[in-house]
């Protein structure tokens, strides 16, 4: 499904990603881990081509720019700061996103009506986004991308400033829509969110990354415990010192 | 094609309904009575005829083109996430088409405005009009084509020219190759600073419409000279304001480095300056007599001794910017010209 050959990356002299090598099969949630700055976003980015990058990444064998070209609809991408039109509705923001990816909003208007309920938003759909909350605003953002039909779905920190309800809430669709046969690839630094919800954890470190299957046999302790041995196990030898 | 213009109606249509959700906001209700109010003083300012019919034709002529350029100003700070948020359902070149078409939309609206305006308040610099109608058409267009030609370039870019740059190793280099400091600046300013470039593009022409206009209407040739020298003050501005970080980060890794420095910036603007000094001669060249030609030419000169003054202040205190600026009014006072001399000297010297 997706496929990651050699992907090499640099920002000016600083080099992010080295040689990542990665397979990703469809219908799987794969979390993405890290330290800040280590190149979660960078590699969302790379698979969306909004960065130029050495190496290649293929999605169903073909190379994703191609891809891209003739299926941008079927990858979709949503940023932790993702971009509003203040000045629309929540509502009317979804329509702009439904328009552009020429998907009739009666179509979809029961799954929308269902969303907005879903992630608490029913009573603001008709607001301007301006007056939003932060986390209403992430969640406008996911609504809009949540009710298409992606084979790809790329999520930086999706459950940034979502509260417990709307975390629940998209947990389950997330693995929802896996089932249907979307692969989801999300960045997170919450363990357990990982825990409950990845097949496949991916933890990128000193520009390399390491894959571990199987993740939804682990507890959130073992995940813990490869994070730290890869990331860096010096927390209780700072810890002791403080 | 089709579904090019599919979409731009799709976007203009959210562009409408941003706009009138904007004006509707309660909020908003103020700043809507104030720009009623500034548009009833405009055309108030229209409908004034004043003592001659020049002076007349002048501020219906500046508050005509006043419009267009705020319009513009605004349209280039079209932001780059929303770029990249469309980037999400379009490739690059479906967005470059749709603000190609979006631009030459707006371009008519532009001219749509002049054109009423000529016939409502007898304008009667038709020609001026229209060939500001026409710069102002050219001038977006541009400016859509570069940030997207930019843009495509943007990674290439960063990756040679920059990188040859900051992977010298600097703590063992003896000297920086001045070429590699015009490099950056080109660099810097086309890549952080293209919007800015593009109004300042837009606000001189404006200045030299008017100048233009001035010396027409006045038949006051001698002005010109002054014309030249105000606009490069603006300049000279500009050259103080300009950030220096990456001169204070340069001056740091490499001792005896200002002086390449120096250079370097001075070869750079320069170029600007002396590219802009010839737009002004093409532009001005049709009505002015030889005498007025070859002052400017000493004019340009004196300018480019000022542009080297500027620039050493500029490298002297680069990490204070009210400094900068104090040292260079005290251009005013002539006597304090050696004292700054002598202590930039004294701190650039190795």
């Amino acid at each position: 499904m997706l496929e990651i050959k050699n992907l090499i990356k640099y920002y000016g002299q600083t080099k992010v990603l080295e040689k990542i090598n990665l397979n990703i099969d469809k219908g799987l949630i794969v979390g993405l881990l890290g330290a800040n700055g280590a190149g979660k976003t960078t590699l969302q980015n790379t698979i969306m081509n909004n960065l130029e990058f050495g190496g290649e990444i293929l999605i169903d064998g073909i190379p994703n720019d191609e891809f891209l070209n003739k299926h941008r609809n079927k990858i979709l991408y949503l940023s932790d700061t993702p971009f509003l039109y203040e000045y629309l509705t929540g509502l009317e923001f979804v329509k702009f996103v439904l328009d552009m990816q020429k998907i009739q909003y009666k179509e979809v208007q029961q799954k929308v009506d269902l969303l907005l309920k879903l992630f608490n938003l029913e009573d603001f759909k008709n607001h301007l986004i301006k007056e939003y909350s932060h986390g209403m605003k992430h969640k406008i953002a996911l609504i809009s991308i949540l009710v298409q039909s992606p084979k790809i779905l790329l999520l930086d920190e999706p459950v940034s400033g979502l509260d417990t309800m709307s975390i629940i809430a998209l947990k389950k669709l997330l693995k929802s829509m896996a089932n249907d046969g979307t692969t989801i690839i999300f960045s997170t630094h919450i363990l357990d969110l990982v825990e409950n919800l990845c097949d496949t954890i991916i933890i990128l470190h000193d520009n390399n990354s390491t894959t571990h299957n199987e993740v939804n046999k682990m507890n959130k302790s073992d995940i813990e415990k490869i994070y730290l041995d890869l990331v860096g196990n010096e927390i209780d030898l700072i810890l002791n010192k403080i | 094609m089709n579904k090019t213009i599919s979409i731009t109606s799709i976007i203009i249509k959210s562009r409408f309904k941003i706009f009138t959700n904007w004006y509707f906001d309660e909020d908003n209700k103020i700043a809507v009575i104030l720009i009623l109010l500034l548009l009833l003083t405009v055309v108030f300012f229209l409908n004034q005829e004043y003592q001659t019919q020049q002076e007349t034709q002048i501020v219906r002529f500046l508050i005509t083109l006043s419009l267009p350029i705020f319009i513009s100003n605004l349209y280039l700070k079209s932001n780059i996430k929303e770029n990249k948020f469309l980037l999400n359902f379009l490739d690059k070149n479906k967005l470059l088409a749709i603000k190609k078409i979006e631009t030459i939309l707006l371009s008519l609206i532009i001219f749509g405005f002049l054109v009423i305006s000529e016939l409502v308040f007898r304008i009667d610099t038709v020609l001026s009009i229209s060939i500001l109608s026409l710069e102002v058409f050219v001038l977006i267009l541009i400016s859509f084509f570069l940030p997207n030609f930019i843009k495509e370039k943007k990674y290439k870019t960063r990756n040679t020219k920059e990188n040859l740059l900051w992977s010298t190793n600097f703590s063992n280099q003896k000297s920086l190759p001045v070429r590699s400091i015009v490099n950056r600046e080109i660099l810097f300013l086309w890549r952080v600073n293209k919007n800015l470039i593009l109004k300042y593009v837009l606000n001189f022409s404006l200045i030299n419409v008017v100048f233009m206009l001035f010396i027409i209407n006045n038949n006051k040739e001698d002005f010109f000279v002054w014309a030249v020298f105000l606009q490069f003050i603006f300049l000279l501005n500009i050259v103080l304001h300009f950030p220096t970080n990456n001169n204070l980060k340069l001056a740091n890794a490499i001792p005896c480095s200002s002086s390449s420095i120096l250079k370097g910036e001075f070869i750079f603007w320069s170029i600007l300056f002396l590219t802009h000094f010839l737009f002004i001669l093409i532009a001005y060249s049709f009505f002015l007599s030889e005498i007025n030609l070859l002052l400017t030419l000493v004019l340009f000169f004196v300018i480019l001794f000022l542009l080297a003054y500027t620039l050493m202040i500029r490298l002297t205190y680069a990490d204070n910017i009210g400094t900068r600026v104090l040292v260079f009014i005290m251009l005013g006072i002539p006597i304090t010209i050696p004292f700054t001399l002598y202590n930039c000297y004294k701190k650039l010297k190795c």
